[in-house]
């Protein structure tokens, strides 16, 4: 029986030994996704960066608004004033002894004296810096509303009477 | 025009090496720098207390709406009407239109909560009252 031999003599193929890489494809799909993330692309709006697992209530804006001014951000477990904590939450409630006669977070209120003396030092030096009213609270949804009165009390007695509340722009 | 001369037909090749860079670096920086949440935010007031809270002339009536349950408000009118009533939470924008349509002139309302009201409901309910009364000033505050 002959036998069937996998090498045939003088049947070798011969290979190329250049390679074309077909980026063209590539291309393509680089340019649509380009396209798409210019689209999408916007400067100068808010900038807040929340805490990981922070989840923002949502709302119906005409337009997002373009604010700079104190962040207060409310989580589960503290209170930040830009982005330094200064006041223990529990389960997005205050401690009992933080809580002070006239409602206010007794921590929370030394933080904010903190921002204050630093925004009248800075006036001082540049006449146009002036003390800003201006608050930002970024606040978690499930936040009860017994902290919110404390923190919104507590800024309003320091001069923080502007609230801008931040919200996830929900589309209609 | 040449006699005899041979053809100059060539093959262009196109190289994508370079764009192909650009578009990488472009689609890296747009990639690290987008936003796919858009935030906003909602001008709210103190209906009491505070440094520099300024004085405004005495509206007709006074508008206090009450959070009391997800389903369920109490709605307060003092000044030239007198209100105090519960009302649904599917209600509230028609009540709002009711008075609005009777005292125009009026655009603040005090929007509180009970302590155990979460966040989220309050700004749902701000979100709805903007539509008739602008000015949501948040109140509460003992």
């Amino acid at each position: 029986m002959k036998k069937k031999s996998l090498f045939k003599i003088g049947q070798v193929k011969k290979q190329s030994d250049e390679m074309s890489l077909q980026i063209t494809s590539m291309a393509d799909i680089f340019t649509i996704i380009l396209v798409f993330l210019l689209k999408s692309f916007s400067s100068g709006s808010l900038n807040i960066t929340p805490t990981a697992g922070l989840r923002m209530p949502a709302a119906q804006l005409e337009a997002p608004a373009d604010v700079s001014a104190l962040k207060l951000e409310i989580s589960e477990k503290a209170i930040q004033i830009e982005g330094k904590a200064v006041t223990q939450l529990s389960q997005f409630k205050l401690e009992a002894d933080d809580i002070g006669p006239n409602g206010t977070s007794k921590t929370l209120s030394e933080g904010l004296e903190k921002e204050r003396k630093r925004q009248a030092l800075i006036s001082q030096s540049n006449e146009d810096v002036k003390n800003d009213s201006k608050i930002i609270v970024v606040a978690d949804q499930r936040v009860p509303y017994k902290t919110i009165k404390a923190v919104l009390a507590s800024a309003a007695v320091h001069g923080f009477t502007d609230f801008k509340l931040a919200v996830v722009n929900e589309e209609p | 025009m040449s006699v005899g001369g041979s053809s100059s037909d060539q093959d262009v090749e196109l190289n994508l090496a370079s764009i192909i860079d650009c578009f990488t670096v472009l689609i890296t920086f747009l990639l690290a720098s987008s936003s796919f949440l858009s935030l906003g935010i909602l001008d709210a007031g103190v209906a009491s207390g505070g440094v520099g809270v300024e004085k405004e002339p005495t509206p007709p009536i006074h508008v206090e709406l009450k959070i009391l349950s997800p389903e369920e408000y109490q709605l307060k009118v003092e000044g030239k009407t007198h209100i105090d009533r519960k009302i649904a939470s599917t209600s509230i924008t028609d009540e709002l239109k009711t008075l609005k349509t009777q005292y125009p002139s009026v655009e603040a309302l005090v929007l509180s909560a009970q302590d155990d009201i979460n966040y989220n409901e309050v700004i749902k309910s701000m979100n709805q009252i903007r539509k008739t009364y602008p000015a949501v000033m948040l109140g509460g505050f003992e």
